[in-house]
């Protein structure tokens, strides 16, 4: 589904990512890990090119987007993101962040996309919250809206950048539950996160990276239990 | 009836009045002898208009400037494009220049340089402060649109809208509430400042409160007049951007 | 206790307000002696000699003698290229002020400033060409009067309007606010017609730029506007006679008659001739 080749990413004299090669194929659940600073949310922006590789190239369904001439926001429209600070957009009730994205993009006309975005509420558990706006919500609420947001382009493919980093301890399960259910479904998804449970349950592949590099990768199992490397173990000895 | 008193008083030696009888010949001359406070409602016709005229163009050029600076300011480090930067030196001579010399200057700079030769005081006075408050319109505006996180701009474009959806949905009517109340202060000053626009000869509500002061030699009616005029509408334009500000902050409410 | 502070201070606004009122139509009441016939005091009565004392003459500094005037106004009154006020108005001015024993500080601003500040006690005496005119005497006394002036029309050459007569025809005349010229457009040709600037030389720039048809100002600042400005004329006829004199505060007869006197000293002993002499050439 995504390839990804030679690439690199630098801001000014600092190289974040140093000649990443990956594939991820259909319905994998990709769960990149590392400490911070080790590139791996510049990896996953990268991929919906929010940060401009500086060198490489990214084929996704088997279209070159790093190609300048490519309509980069078709191309976006079929990958779904989600931030860890939720950026819902505060002037507009939830209905409205929902359905936005989806009308102006003439994917649904706005009665198919409140029809849509009731239904996603629904499955979420939010079905009453359609007409508040995003500062009436918890923060684990505002992540499942997000979440929500995200789906109702129905992308091909799921991002998630440290989804429950800001969130309350409370309100991570919330949030992880609504994930794994979309990993169940069998949605393509390449999370950035720190819940270690959460890559070894849902997972079909962990990426450990550092210092802009992928250091290591394989199957949960076996990664939790015979990391490789050095760092590898050093890591996961300080976050498990 | 009140001119049969009017001209009663006036036929009296002034030394016998009463201070309110004053008052009231003072007030009946500055305003009603030939149906005077008719040049006030024009004058305040021509500074309304002048508002008008001024503030749509400070808008228009602000809006234009203030997005030029922030497209500028938030380009990538290493991707700058050189129309832009040619663009945007413009922009900051602009704001330069027409921050740095005063509003009076700039009338007579314009009224008697630039358009020597126009006889449409209105327009010049009009443009002259459209592109004054043009200049602090823009730095409101850069300041408005930078303060927007940059999150809700990425959380766009991670959508697939399009930058003039993410500007027009998401960023601009932010910016907007955040910047409402420095942008109604600075169109009430721009409202004050159409009263300078008489030192090129221009018509407005103080230029007619001192003909009638030639008139009638007496400042305290026409300019306490005036003043109140002025104030009646800055307090409306006040209540206008509080209502305005707090249709805004709806979504603020928990 | 806050509510009541607030309480008083309304209070004493209101009062205060209340006085200011009263004190406005007290001055008005005060004194309305109509400036009595000017041979009278043109009269020496007990020829002095040389500087009259001050005596107990009380003026709005001590020892000086504040002017108000509209220093755009030659030859009246204008700025050397020093930034010094001259003119005959200023000389005149000097001249009276050493005969009171007081030194003369010239205040410059607007012309209907100028007559405010007179009329306020922001100064003692106003010149500034100022024509007597029966409304401005209500509301501030003036001395004899000590020149004549003409309200005349500078048109650009070659202009449609050859005559006094052709101003009905002018689309924009330009005029110094506040002065009688201004006034008297204002009555004959109707606001439309009429454009006031702040001072005279304004006015003129603006019928060099065509922004009006033409200016009505008082002869000598003409003569010398069209003077310093190649391709201006002054029309043959005048739009209008009048007589200058000096303002003071109403009811200050004490300085009235000072000026009155002193002005009368100046006029025969030839200093005032002198001084004329200096800034109008014999045509």
């Amino acid at each position: 589904m995504i390839d990804v080749k030679g690439l690199c990413k630098s801001f000014g004299d600092h190289l974040v990512l140093d000649h990443i090669d990956q594939h991820i194929a259909p319905g994998e659940k990709v769960v990149v890990i590392g400490p911070s600073g080790s590139g791996k949310s510049t990896f996953l922006r990268c991929l919906n090119l929010l940060e401009t590789p500086t060198a490489g190239t990214i084929t996704f369904e088997g279209q070159v987007i790093t190609d300048p001439k490519v309509n980069i926001n078709l191309v976006r429209r079929q990958m779904g993101m989600v931030f860890q600070h939720f950026n819902l957009f505060p002037n507009m009730t939830i209905r409205k962040n929902i359905t936005l994205a989806p009308v102006r993009a003439k994917l649904m006309s706005k009665e198919e996309a409140e029809e849509e975005a009731g239904r996603l509420l629904e499955r979420v558990g939010l079905p009453d919250k359609a007409d508040a706006y995003p500062a009436q919500l918890s923060g684990g609420q505002k992540q499942r809206v997000a979440i929500v947001r995200a789906m109702a382009m129905k992308p091909k493919l799921m991002l998630f950048d440290e989804p429950t980093s800001a969130l309350d301890p409370e309100m991570v399960g919330e949030v992880l539950d609504v994930m794994k259910e979309l990993a169940r479904e069998g949605m393509t998804m390449v999370v950035v996160t720190h819940e270690m449970g959460f890559a070894r349950e849902v997972g079909s592949r962990i990426l450990f990276m550092d210092g802009g590099h992928i250091l290591e990768e394989n199957e949960p199992h076996a990664f939790f239990a015979n990391p490789r490397e050095e760092r590898t173990k050093l890591f996961l000895s300080k976050v498990l | 009836m009140m001119e049969a008193i009017y001209l009663e008083l006036t036929a009296m030696a002034p030394k016998d009045l009463v201070w309110y009888q004053t008052f009231f010949v003072k007030f009946y001359r500055a305003f009603l002898v030939a149906d005077r406070w008719k040049l006030y409602l024009r004058g305040l016709e021509q500074t309304l208009i002048l508002t008008v005229l001024a503030l749509v163009l400070g808008i228009v050029l602000g809006l234009l400037v203030g997005v030029i600076r922030t497209a500028h300011d938030q380009q990538r480090p290493g991707r700058r494009n050189p129309i832009l930067g040619l663009l945007n030196a413009l922009c900051k001579i602009y704001t330069t220049v027409i921050r740095g010399t005063p509003m009076v200057v700039q009338f007579l700079i314009m009224g008697m340089v630039i358009f020597a030769s126009s006889r449409n005081k209105t327009m010049v006075g009009a443009l002259a402060l459209g592109i004054n408050s043009g200049a602090y319109v823009a730095e409101i505006i850069r300041g408005g649109l930078m303060g927007v996180d940059v999150g809700q701009s990425e959380a766009g474009r991670s959508l697939g809208l399009n930058y003039m959806d993410v500007m027009r949905f998401i960023v601009i009517p932010q910016a907007f509430k955040n910047i409402l109340p420095a942008l109604g202060n600075e169109f009430i000053i721009l409202f004050k400042d159409t009263s300078l626009i008489s030192v090129i000869g221009g018509k407005e509500l103080l230029y007619f409160a001192q003909a009638i002061i030639t008139l009638t030699y007496d400042p305290m009616m026409p300019y306490l007049g005036s003043a109140f005029l002025y104030l009646v509408i800055c307090i409306f334009l006040t209540w206008l951007q509080g209502k305005l500000e707090r249709r805004l902050r709806q979504s603020d409410r928990r | 206790m806050k509510m009541n502070m607030k309480k008083y201070l309304a209070l004493v606004l209101a009062l205060a307000l209340v006085f200011a009122l009263a004190a406005c139509g007290g001055k008005k009441a005060a004194d309305v002696t109509p400036t009595e016939a000017p041979t009278e005091a043109a009269e020496p009565t007990d020829a002095p000699d040389g500087a009259e004392p001050a005596g107990d003459l009380v003026t709005v500094e001590a020892g000086k003698l504040h002017m108000s005037t509209n220093a755009a106004f030659p030859p009246y009154e204008m700025v050397d290229d020093t930034g010094a006020y001259i003119g005959i108005d200023v000389e005149v001015a000097t001249a009276i002020a050493q005969k009171l024993g007081l030194e003369l500080v010239v205040d410059d601003m607007d012309f209907d400033a100028a007559l405010m500040a007179v009329q306020q006690g922001q100064s003692d005496i106003a010149m500034a060409g100022i024509t007597v005119k029966p409304e401005r005497a209500e509301v501030m006394d003036f001395s004899n009067t000590y020149a004549k002036g003409v309200q005349v029309v500078i048109v650009k050459e070659g202009s449609a309007i050859a005559t006094v007569d052709d101003l009905a025809n002018a689309e924009l005349i330009g005029t110094q606010r506040g002065t009688t010229g201004y006034e008297y457009c204002l009555g004959d040709y109707g606001e439309e017609h009429v454009v006031a600037y702040d001072n005279g030389a304004t006015a003129v720039q603006a019928l060099m730029n065509g922004q009006v048809d033409c200016v009505v100002i008082d002869n000598e600042p003409a003569k010398a506007f069209v003077a310093a400005n190649a391709g201006l004329t002054i029309l043959d006829t005048t739009y209008a006679d009048e007589d200058y004199a000096i303002a003071v505060q109403k009811g200050n007869t004490q300085l009235l008659d000072a000026v009155n006197q002193a002005i009368a000293e100046l006029q025969e002993d030839g200093t005032f001739q002198a001084i004329v002499d200096k800034y109008i050439k014999a045509e």
